[in-house]
């Protein structure tokens, strides 16, 4: 490594900080980067410039979006009296691959975490009460992650939004569609049966 | 079950060693530092995916070397057969497990496949000891028969972690008082679970403690378990909802000290002659006999659930025991559960007569010779 002129090294110490890159790969990444067209690394380097100029939060719901608002907040035809609460963007976008879902979103940036230092201020909680103080919203379905982190943030939600006379639900833990039986974990499976339905 | 051979390589002192053991008595014999308890903990690991000794995976890979490999081929329930191989790389700082050569997704699904009562000279304190020492024997005895006991006490774990922390936060003035109930409500749920689940075993386990004891004392003292938790009183187990309440109760306290007060991670197992605390008065003798009856109930317990007896790991601790403990050891094991027990070449065996149907494994800087 401490053969390699200045800027290489630079480089492969920038790469390496990206989530999911180590060492080896980022020297991989430098060589592969180094050996393109000018014009190639130009684009790449506008690109990134451009995204991180343009891409900010959506003023509603604080997914990613160009300018004020995100696309589904923009799309017609959404119901504005259901809101489903994410944890980050990617959720939206697992969500909105069900194509079943047609209510909007509100993405909160992360689950409370006292370990972490993340308390309720950390996340986008203020603006999301914000939003329902509009009145518009009938039914809040917390979609946080299914682990304690994301339970005690659905918790915390809950808590706060019921005196607000709108209905609060949470999606159901159990069973994934399409597995079998016996290789689920335990614990999923005694929540599945704990929450069992009639039929 | 019982384990037929075990590989070890690169694994404490041993370099690479394959040994082979006996289903009934193994006498592993060495001097000091030669390996004996290395080959119990590497049974355990096989167990557990830890160390008895609470050491870290690190101090168990061989001097200048990056990777350890354990296996062993266990017999389960007469005749079924698994192989289960547990490895360590320092680099990646990973442990990685297979059964029968597939990998598992999580290690907690390779705890429990083999079970294993481990008898050290540590658990002679346990009587006297700290209630941590006793609340991890029950642990350590549960997650191996109960899938759902092990991931209901980690998770347990991690939320009494992320509620202290926010006690402390609380404190300090960076967090409101508001944001320790999702805390205190996921909290609940769980110490009622864990706590429910180790009051079962121990209401279990002490109906063959107590006559395991009076077979050892000829029925001088009458020895039984209780479990003492913050949740139970008069033998009601609280409901999660009690258990809420009871915590607001004490929040504004909690919040000066920074720890949750009440839960299983304060709960103690007592044990009791003649229905007083052997902690207070017990003998050396006493404590012995309890804590001998007290391995033995957990082996009967374990069988009780799993339909099979676990192997009993008996660390330095035979040469401890009297002629009488020895011989009603011994006679319980006799044909039904494979045992490794350590002791130095000084020792001299107690049976000789049986000596001879015993597996004799010499231990010598980590060879077997």
């Amino acid at each position: 490594m401490h053969s390699y002129p200045q800027p290489i090294l630079k480089l492969i110490a920038e790469l390496a900080r990206l989530p999911g890159i180590g060492p080896k790969t980022a020297q991989r990444l430098t060589f592969y980067l180094l050996s393109r067209e000018k014009a190639q690394i130009a684009e790449l380097v506008l690109s990134i410039a451009e995204a991180k100029e343009k891409v900010g939060y959506c003023q509603q719901c604080f997914n990613w979006a160009v300018g004020g608002l995100c696309p589904l907040c923009q799309q017609s035809g959404r119901k504005e009296e259901l809101l489903c609460v994410v944890q980050d963007p990617r959720d939206v976008a697992a969500i909105e691959r069900t194509h079943d879902f047609r209510g909007l979103y509100h993405v909160l940036h992360g689950a409370i975490s006292p370990m972490d230092g993340i308390g309720p201020e950390e996340l986008k909680i203020r603006e999301l009460l914000y939003r329902l103080e509009r009145g518009t919203v009938r039914e809040i379905i917390l979609a946080t992650n299914p682990n304690i982190e994301g339970e005690a943030t659905a918790l915390y939600l809950a808590r706060l939004i019921k005196p607000l006379a709108i209905k609060v639900t949470r999606l159901a833990h159990g069973l994934p569609v399409g597995g079998d039986l016996e290789y689920a974990d335990e614990l999923t499976l005694a929540r599945a049966i704990e929450n069992r339905r009639e039929v | 079950m019982w384990v037929e051979s075990v590989r070890l390589r690169n694994f404490r002192n041993y370099f690479a060693e394959d040994v082979s053991f006996s289903p009934h008595i193994n006498l592993i014999v060495g001097s000091n530092g030669e390996g004996k308890t290395n080959l119990l903990e590497a049974l355990f690991l096989l167990a557990t995916t830890k160390s008895y000794r609470l050491a870290h995976e690190k101090e168990m890979v061989c001097i200048d070397r990056d990777t350890f490999y354990v296996s062993g081929e266990a017999v389960l329930q007469g005749d079924i057969k698994h192989t289960l191989e547990i490895s360590y790389s320092q680099k990646q700082n990973k442990k990685q497990a297979k059964v029968s050569g597939i990998p598992v997704v999580r290690l907690a699904d390779f705890i429990g496949i083999l079970n294993v009562v481990c008898f050290s000279p540590d658990d002679l304190n346990i009587i006297k000891g700290a209630p941590g020492l006793r609340r991890r024997l029950l642990d350590i005895l549960l997650s191996q028969i109960d899938r759902v006991y092990l991931s209901v006490l980690q998770q347990y774990g991690r939320v009494l972690r992320q509620r202290n922390e926010c006690l402390k936060a609380v404190q300090r003035g960076r967090m409101r008082p508001t944001e320790i109930w999702p805390w205190t409500e996921q909290l609940a749920t769980l110490a009622c679970q864990v706590t429910e689940r180790r009051f079962k075993a121990v209401n279990e386990l002490t109906t063959s403690y107590a006559a395991i004891s009076k077979g050892i004392n000829q029925g001088k003292e009458n020895l039984s378990l209780r479990y003492m938790s913050s949740l139970i009183k008069d033998s009601h187990l609280y409901t999660p909802t009690e258990v809420t309440e009871s915590l607001q109760r004490r929040q504004t306290e909690e919040v000066a000290r920074g720890i949750t007060t009440i839960g299983p991670h304060r709960d103690d197992l007592f044990f009791l002659i003649n229905g007083l605390s052997a902690a207070d008065y017990a003998s050396q003798g006493q404590q012995r006999t309890a804590v001998l009856s007290l391995k033995l109930a957990e082996m009967e317990y374990m069988y009780k659930v799993t339909g099979d007896y676990p192997i009993l790991l008996l660390d330095d601790v035979f040469s401890e025991l009297d002629q009488k403990r020895r011989q009603l050891l011994l006679t319980t094991l006799s044909g039904r559960i494979q045992a490794l027990i350590t002791g130095t070449e000084t020792l001299e065996w107690p049976w000789s007569g049986e000596r001879d149907r015993c597996n004799i494994i010499n231990i010598r800087q980590g060879k077997v010779i």
